[in-house]
């Protein structure tokens, strides 16, 4: 794990005083391919969840959890800024951590404290590392499939139910995001 | 890009979601019925416990014996679907223990120790 990932200012090169990234999108611009979309498994997972939830939630409430945006390019910022914070350990942290506004976004839906989040996320990551490329693609069906068994059962929920089930689907989410950004974080090696 | 779409799970997925929704409820009801839970307050242990109940049932009845007979490229699938199960079942145990131990000692008030502190089963046999 690279502690730098837990730099919640890498994406404005650690100085949050003068240089701001209002919409979150700053890092991605530099990010291109397999790699770059693989960001967007964060929104799209928890959008998986938060859907399945209110679904359930429906039942019971008029609340809902917001959906998150997909994070996007965005051809609106200073490039050379981009292209040095890209350049170095800032690829891992950009695919663990701090997406600016979007990981701001993803804690407040999922009711998590940075930390605890950040925390969570270290300690998956500490896991898909030792796995071989083989058994992490398997290892992404499976947590992909239990994000989908579990928004399916959140389906007929009662009450009582829908907490740990939501907390099932948040876990299963925080293991496809490390995996997928482990394999992110291998295919740029592979490429550098 | 992840492909999360649950009108398309696989027959085992929807036997999962099958029995585990039915076991949870079951469970609940229980849960409810014995006084331990509330009617609609959050319930730690029917999601868990269905989903203990079922992993075990499924890798003692398919894992461990597709893995002893399994070779090749169907080897490797059985032992990332092993080592996933157990995981979740590891987790789901953890998820549950504290709320486990309140039902436990909500239903062995006393907790099931006799005034010596010697459990009845383990108490010698009196010589008198």
């Amino acid at each position: 794990m690279n502690p730098q990932s837990l730099n919640l200012y890498s994406y404005v090169k650690n100085n949050p005083l003068s240089k701001v990234d209002p919409d979150g999108h700053c890092c991605w611009d530099y990010i291109t391919g397999a790699a770059g979309e693989s960001l967007n498994v964060v929104p799209d997972t928890l959008n998986a969840i938060n859907g399945a939830a209110n679904l359930a939630l429906s039942k019971f409430t008029s609340y809902q959890i917001p959906m998150l945006d997909r994070i996007t390019p965005d051809n609106n910022h200073d490039s050379q800024a981009g292209a040095n914070f890209m350049a170095g350990p800032g690829v891992v942290a950009a695919m663990m951590v701090p997406v600016g506004g979007e990981m701001k976004a993803l804690n407040l839906a999922e009711g998590l404290s940075v930390e605890v989040r950040a925390s969570a996320i270290e300690k998956e990551a500490g896991i898909v590392a030792k796995c071989s490329d083989g058994a992490l693609s398997r290892s992404a069906n499976k947590a992909e499939t239990s994000i989908a068994k579990h928004s399916e059962i959140l389906r007929n929920a009662t009450k009582e139910q829908v907490k740990s089930i939501t907390e099932d689907l948040k876990k299963a989410g925080t293991r496809l995001e490390a995996i997928r950004a482990e394999q992110a974080k291998r295919i740029q090696n592979a490429a550098q | 890009m992840s492909n999360i779409e649950t009108d398309f799970l696989s027959e085992q997925s929807r036997e999962w979601v099958r029995e585990v929704s039915s076991l949870q409820s079951r469970l609940s009801e229980k849960l409810i019925a014995i006084g331990f839970l509330n009617l609609g307050e959050d319930d730690p242990i029917s999601h868990h416990l269905a989903e203990v109940s079922y992993a075990g049932s499924i890798i003692a009845g398919r894992l461990v014996p597709q893995f002893l007979k399994a070779e090749g490229t169907e080897l490797s699938d059985v032992a990332v679907d092993l080592v996933e199960d157990l995981r979740e079942l590891r987790e789901a145990i953890e998820a549950m223990e504290s709320s486990l131990l309140r039902l436990m000692n909500q239903l062995n008030p006393d907790g099931g120790l006799p005034r010596s502190g010697v459990p009845h089963r383990s108490r010698p046999a009196s010589r008198v």
